[in-house]
């Protein structure tokens, strides 16, 4: 991965001044520390912060034609680079060796169709002065950021907020609808961004930008058509393995050395068993935690002894948790509703430490293959609204979530308020996120009135307008399915915890189950491959039973989670909690102070100890460091 | 029983509602309905019950008739103790 940033003007040109794009890009010089390079013309002016990690000696952007007509920036991999090369360009003159050079030859043989010829991920900026026009493209899934904003007649981009609000034009002011989405669905719906001003190209998106402005157009997006691929689950088994092996193979491709996250969970082992099928020097990257309810340790050290790895872990404790938190926001630039991003900062640093640049890693598989909780609740709620006055059915959710004392609670009325909210409303886009959505959203009680006023409650209809899916087009868990992919995926798993952590260390994830044939793949393939009963990613174990140690394939799902309040009460000399100050809250005008002072005594008591209370807890201090941090204002 | 209804109501509005106003909260104002308490907030509910009123809540009385309101609870506190 890299970092990118540029400012366009195809009406009235730019000035020829580096200054502006050199700041941009100074910006996010962590993204690319390996070389920094400007470019500037009457009409782009191009910074591009390079991580080099194929084609050492050559590689430097922007890479043109062979005219200097089309040139190109870029952030990301283009894996079948080589395939690309090879089938369709055999006397293409490339002057270097790199991935980046086939985006333009693709682009001068297809236009703008030759996203379609993309495996990879990617933000690509790419400019055909030819015709005046430039294409800012973002990958299917949204695995590398990319952001726009508009003044007059001058757009600018980057990989990250930050660089942009570096353009004194471009203000930091709060959009208040995103941050509804926020509370609500824990991402802003793209485009939008918590910034007013500020967009992203939205996933599977590109913008085409010339001097009669920005047009957006869609390249792909996930579909759903279950049992079309009318195969047994042993044929499917077989295609999918293949298709996994050669998605590790592709991502291996580097010119440097690559390592593996590994969590201990499923998906992450798998990722292994390939990677040894492969003949890979196996180098291994965990996190521990010294609060034991959440370690993995046990499991990963029975697969780093099951493959020989060469293991690096790092532990987070509560008190590097508390210190991290700050710089961890100056990255994600946006409010937290958990702690979790910053464990695997830390997990990111080890790597870079110890020399790596590039990590494969496993997120993805739970929103392909259907292993979210999330998924399972509204399977089961779906069931239980056939036949709403059961009382063994809601005690199905007994199996998800153990720690809810079932036994104890004998009336079913508990669950009914808890999680049988517009049961019946199965056509509803957020049909899965009805329960969680009730949790987050508390905190719109501690809002003040003026920001609370603006706070807009109706998310389904926000989704309703937000993704082109029609009610009942897909069944429950397709829908559910997608929505997790919209939203939660790429706003935080993959950029929040994913991207921003990685980056921040200098080092590039890989993730072979977002390879766009293993997910188009899966949409084909039957409901119950994926959830069999209650059993989630029914088809990976299948698959991999037998190759990877039992203890993983058997153990139960464990959600990646850190300490939250626990942690953050773990500042050095608490200054942390300098940000809920009474005088710091009312600076910010944002939270009510007697509300916030009311959860401080809960938390101080140590009786704050529930899933809201944490997420409440984390959700505000973090809003009121990111107010400080990036002087938002209303 | 009314020190009880008070100190309760004390409690709900500033651990679940993290308020003080009292209109937040009426004495038959359904936790449930209202999302004020959701399951795992219940057991904290017992908890102060069983500090303050030095009762014991049995698994077979955790249903909302008994703790699912300020008067439900207030109730069912005065059963138990006359029990």
């Amino acid at each position: 991965m890299c970092g990118i940033a540029g400012i366009i003007n195809y009406k009235d040109g730019l000035a020829p001044s580096p200054g502006a794009i050199n700041t941009m890009v100074e910006a996010i010089r962590y993204r690319g520390p390996d070389n920094l390079s400007t470019y500037i013309s009457q009409t782009n002016h191009l910074g591009h912060a390079r991580l080099s990690i194929i084609d050492l000696k050559d590689g430097n952007q922007p890479i043109y034609n062979a005219d200097k007509s089309v040139s190109v920036i870029f952030n990301g991999e283009i894996f079948n680079f080589i395939e690309l090369k090879k089938e369709l360009f055999p006397d293409y003159p490339f002057y270097t060796s790199s991935d980046t050079e086939v985006i333009v030859a693709l682009y001068e043989k297809f236009g703008i169709n030759f996203i379609q010829y993309l495996n990879g991920q990617f933000s690509i900026a790419l400019f055909d002065n030819r015709i005046m026009k430039t294409f800012l493209i973002r990958d299917r899934v949204g695995i590398c950021p990319l952001y726009y904003s508009q003044v007059g007649q001058t757009i600018y981009f980057s990989s990250e907020v930050k660089c942009l609000l570096t353009v004194p034009e471009i203000d930091a002011s709060i959009d208040l609808a995103s941050f509804s989405e926020f509370i609500h669905l824990w991402t802003p719906l793209t485009p939008n961004t918590l910034f007013k001003n500020i967009f992203e190209v939205s996933p599977g998106c590109y913008l085409e930008i010339d001097k009669n402005g920005i047009e957006t157009a869609s390249y792909w997006d996930f579909e759903y058509h279950p049992g079309d691929l009318d195969v047994s689950l042993s044929e499917a088994v077989y295609l999918l393995d293949n298709l996994l092996e050669e998605a590790v193979k592709i991502r291996l491709r580097s010119d440097v050395a690559v390592g593996a996250y590994l969590s201990g969970g499923l998906d992450s082992t798998i990722i292994l068993s390939y990677l040894r099928k492969l003949d890979v020097d196996l180098s291994t990257f965990s996190l521990t935690f010294a609060d034991k309810q959440y370690n993995e340790a046990t499991f990963q050290s029975d697969v780093t002894d099951y493959y020989s790895t060469r293991h690096h872990s790092v532990q987070a404790d509560n008190y590097s948790i508390a210190e991290n938190f700050i710089k961890c926001i100056r990255h994600t630039e946006s409010p937290l509703f958990r702690t979790s991003p910053i464990p695997m900062m830390l997990l990111s640093g080890k790597v870079h430490e110890e020399g790596y640049k590039v990590v494969l890693t496993g997120e993805g598989s739970d929103e392909i293959f259907g292993g979210y909780d999330i998924f399972k609740e509204a399977k089961i709620r779906e069931f239980w609204a056939r036949c709403p006055n059961s009382t063994w059915r809601p005690m199905l959710l007994k199996k998800l979530y153990p720690y809810l004392d079932f036994n104890k609670i004998k009336s079913t009325d508990y669950l009914k308020q808890v999680f049988g909210h517009n049961i019946a409303q199965t056509d509803d886009l957020l049909y899965a996120y009805h329960t969680r959505a009730r949790s987050t959203s508390a905190v719109k009680g501690f809002l003040t009135s003026f920001v609370k006023a603006q706070i807009n409650q109706d998310m389904e209809t926000r989704a309703r307008e937000a993704f082109p899916i029609l009610p009942g087009q897909f069944n429950v868990l397709n829908t559910s399915q997608y929505i997790e992919s919209k939203t939660i995926m790429p706003g935080f798993i993959l950029s929040l915890q994913g991207d921003r952590m990685l980056m921040a260390n200098s080092v590039e994830g890989r993730y072979p189950f977002l390879d766009h044939r293993i997910i188009e793949f899966a949409a084909r393939l039957r409901n119950n491959h994926k959830i069999n009963g209650l059993n989630e990613k029914f088809i990976l174990k299948k698959m991999i039973k037998g190759k990877i140690p039992e203890s993983i394939l058997n153990r139960p799902k464990q959600p990646y989670r850190a300490p939250d309040i626990n942690a953050l009460m773990c500042s050095k000399s608490n200054h942390l909690l300098d940000y809920l100050s009474e005088s710091a809250i009312k600076k910010n005008e944002f939270f009510e102070s007697k509300k916030v002072n009311l959860l401080m005594k809960k938390v101080l008591s140590g009786k704050a100890q529930s899933v809201k209370d944490n997420m409440l807890f984390t959700i505000i201090l973090s809003t009121q460091v990111w107010l400080e941090e990036f002087n938002v204002y209303q | 029983m009314q020190v009880l209804r008070e100190k309760l109501r004390l409690y709900i509005l500033e651990n679940f509602l993290f308020t003080d106003d009292q209109y937040e909260l009426s004495d038959d104002d359904s936790f449930m309905d209202k999302e004020i308490i959701d399951s795992t907030g219940i057991l904290e509910v017992i908890e102060f019950l069983e500090d303050e009123c030095q009762i014991k809540v049995e698994d077979e009385d955790l249903l909302p008739e008994n703790l699912d309101s300020i008067n439900k609870i207030t109730s069912f506190v005065k059963r138990k103790q006359d029990g």
